[in-house]
């Protein structure tokens, strides 16, 4: 399948999705206006992965800002990737911040709670 | 699919809706359906209050922020008007030198034009005695000898 790679911007994250090489990234800021926009393709992309995954995926998320409307896409994200990993492959979420940035070890946890997949907490 | 928030939510509550709507179901359905409902609801529920939770953390940053800049803004605006103070101490640190070079300019004018007149003055005074010892030098033994008559008292 196609991989997919966005180049970040001042408001939107660089995407990694690349299942030749087995890497799954979403790394910086995201504060899109139209956040649903810009995670579409992100979505469908992980949709048609999930129809033949690799035997292990590893989900990096580094993130260091994001607003609420990406909240709820990746929140999208992690339901299709919990979804995966009920249907029997191995999947596990990283979820990388800063060791300073409470807030977000926070919501890392926020996400952990709410989701039935590994879900990993890596200070950095 | 439209491109919205929640769609799988609100794609799920249209399907309820409906089946509502038809009837028809049975005692057993409907407890299904309704155990369901109350799964997704539970759901939503928690995502909401995830949600809720960010979106103060993001307030509370963002205000964080406001008043971090405030506060810069503060620092700023006293920064300027000190430098804006020191500017206007320098100009007149300046306007007062550039009167005392106009002052010493103007005596070095004056020293420089005594000079030339002195110098003018004393190129006449060698001229004119240059002139009678290798020129007119009759004239000069002449005026000598009269000096020393007058010396002489003859």
């Amino acid at each position: 399948m196609r991989n997919l790679v966005i180049e970040p911007t001042s408001k939107t994250p660089k995407v990694i999705l690349n299942s030749d090489l087995g890497i799954f990234e979403i790394t910086g800021r995201s504060i899109p206006e139209d956040a649903i926009g810009f995670y579409r393709k992100i979505l469908d992309w992980i949709e048609e992965y999930s129809k033949s995954p690799l035997p292990e995926t590893v989900f990096k998320f580094q993130l260091e800002y994001f607003n609420t409307s990406s909240s709820k896409c990746l929140l999208d994200i992690f339901r299709k990737l919990e979804r995966m990993h009920k249907n029997g492959n191995k999947v596990q979420i990283r979820w990388h911040y800063d060791s300073d940035d409470e807030d977000m070890a926070e919501t890392g946890q926020d996400y952990q709670a709410l989701l039935d997949v590994p879900f990993e907490l890596v200070p950095v | 699919m439209k491109d919205e928030y929640f769609q799988e939510e609100a794609t799920f509550l249209e399907e309820a809706r409906a089946r509502a709507e038809r009837g028809g179901l049975s005692a057993q359905e409907w407890r299904e359906a309704y155990a369901t409902l109350v799964d997704n609801y539970e759901n939503l529920l928690k995502v909401v209050q995830v949600l809720t939770h960010q979106a103060t953390q993001l307030e509370s940053k963002l205000e964080k922020a406001r008043a971090q800049l405030e506060l810069q803004r503060k620092a700023l605006s006293h920064e300027v008007e000190d430098l804006e103070k020191q500017v206007q101490y320098q100009q007149k640190e300046v306007h007062k030198k550039a009167q005392e070079r106009d002052i010493l300019y103007d005596r070095m004018g004056r020293t420089r034009l005594m000079l030339i007149v002195l110098f003018a003055v004393l190129l006449v005074i060698v001229a004119f005695a240059a002139y009678y010892i290798f020129i007119d030098t009759d004239q000069m033994i002449d005026f000598v000898k009269r000096l020393r008559g007058i010396k002489d008292g003859t």
